[in-house]
């Protein structure tokens, strides 16, 4: 379990959070919703210990899938997995999981969007982490890569049973992706709902809401 | 078909550039009149020829380069520790560059006559390289590895990659893709500076010397000889380091270059 308890963190005189409070249960994923500039980097950055921070969270080991996919140019796909997991049969194993074992040579240069993008699945699902975070990972991608992608994390999250905190402001992704979402406005959890006790298009409209501020929806 | 025809255009340009610099020379050997001036294209050859049948001329050569690719290791072996230095404190950054703005300002042939009285001939012509190439390593240096992503640096970080991996596999590799373009032209102008210094020396035993030497007894062929001669050596060095620079930066092209 990740427990995040009285967050404080500001940027100069731009308060982000205050006296905030999370928890993410085991095996859980958790979907962190909300307009732009409201934190959820932040609380991702805190979680991997990227930004300095006061309060307490939990020490776990994280692994972190980028928005960019940010592979090292002069490595290879092979070298690109090595760096995070030392063990070749581990690497061998996942490169067979994302379909990548023909392209295990090729520089980060020489791949399509989606397979960038599926490395940097790989090489968080590789790292053996507590917990793999998410920054809006399957944005500016053209829909069928976006639900190829959608597909190829949901069985490496079964396979690998992970805890997973991803951030996106995508609502049907949060629905299709996550066990559990949470809104986010200025560093308050605007509201908290179980996605598999909730009907679909309910749940639709009271994110929508949330997210709105309940100014456009009647 | 194209790419082809690009390139042997280039390599015919490159060759009818080459004939005309010839051509220019032997124009205006002509026009000139006077061997004292301006040497004959076929003397200057043929005294580039005998040179290379002296074993003076070979010994020379030899200290030339060793004494300029030392004086090059020295300034590189410098630069990466002050590089390492601004890269980990802002306030030893702002010690350095001020220092680094002095010894590119420098006077290079003032600097080897207050050296020839401080050392000796041997040894001036070293450390006067070694302020010449210093400074502009640093920079190179310094200016490759402010420009590795920090997005990349992020990722390691955050998945704890540890120190040695991201030195060698990334910080490394990054840089030296960079920087190694431009050392063969470092490593050219640390040949220059050093034969320069040579001349002014008098250094025994280096192409310098045997260009001061050809100087005092009028050898205009056997001085244009030994000019070609280093011309020849730093035109080696960047040829030599651009295909090292070219192999090495194979990452950025692809495999399938």
């Amino acid at each position: 379990m990740i427990k995040i308890k009285d967050l404080n963190k500001s940027y100069g005189n731009v308060e982000v959070y205050k006296n905030f409070n999370l928890e993410v249960r085991d095996s859980e994923v958790l979907c962190i919703l909300g307009e732009s500039g409201c934190g959820k980097t932040t609380l991702l950055n805190c979680i991997a210990r990227l930004t300095e921070y006061d309060g307490q969270i939990t020490n776990a080991k994280c692994a972190y899938i980028f928005q960019k996919p940010r592979l090292v140019p002069n490595l290879s796909v092979y070298e690109n997995l090595k760096l995070v997991c030392a063990d070749e049969k581990k690497v061998d194993k996942i490169l067979e999981r994302v379909k990548l074992w023909s392209r295990a040579a090729a520089y980060p240069v020489e791949l399509s969007g989606g397979e960038a993008r599926r490395v940097s699945i790989a090489r968080a699902f590789l790292y053996s982490a507590d917990v793999i975070l998410m920054d809006e990972p399957f944005s500016s991608l053209d829909l069928k890569i976006k639900y190829e992608m959608f597909a190829l994390f949901k069985e490496m999250k079964a396979e690998f049973n992970s805890t997973a905190v991803f951030v996106t402001h995508d609502v049907e992704e949060a629905i299709m992706l996550s066990d559990r979402i949470i809104v986010l406005d200025k560093g308050i959890i605007k509201a908290d709902i179980d996605v598999k006790s909730a009907e679909q298009s309910e749940l639709r409209k009271k994110l929508i809401a949330t997210l709105l501020g309940n100014r456009y929806i009647s | 078909m194209k790419f082809i025809k690009s390139r042997k255009l280039n390599i015919i340009f490159t060759l009818f550039a080459v004939v005309s610099l010839c051509a220019a020379w032997i124009i205006a050997y002509y026009a000139v009149g006077n061997d004292y001036v301006i040497p004959s294209f076929s003397d200057t050859f043929a005294s580039l020829f005998k040179c290379f049948t002296e074993s003076s001329f070979w010994l020379a050569f030899l200290n030339t380069a060793l004494r300029t690719v030392s004086a090059f290791l020295i300034s590189f072996a410098l630069a990466l520790v002050t590089v390492a230095l601004s890269k980990l404190s802002s306030a030893a950054r702002a010690f350095i560059n001020p220092v680094m703005v002095l010894l590119r300002t420098l006077p290079t042939l003032a600097v080897i006559l207050i050296l020839l009285i401080w050392s000796n001939a041997k040894v001036a012509p070293v450390i006067v390289t070694v302020l010449v190439l210093f400074p502009l390593l640093h920079t190179q240096i310094l200016t490759a590895a402010d420009g590795v992503d920090c997005e990349l640096c992020e990722m390691l970080k955050a998945y704890n990659v540890p120190c040695s991996r991201r030195l060698f596999k990334v910080y490394v590799p990054l840089i030296s893709s960079d920087v190694l373009p431009q050392t063969g032209a470092t490593l050219s102008l640390g040949l220059k500076v050093m034969i320069s210094a040579e001349v002014l020396s008098n250094t025994y035993s280096s192409l310098g010397g045997l260009m001061q030497t050809a100087r005092a007894y009028l050898e205009m062929p056997r001085l244009a000889a030994l000019t070609l001669t280093a011309i020849f050596l730093g035109l080696l060095i960047d040829l030599i380091f651009s295909l090292v620079a070219k192999i090495n930066a194979q990452w950025k092209r692809g495999t399938n270059d």
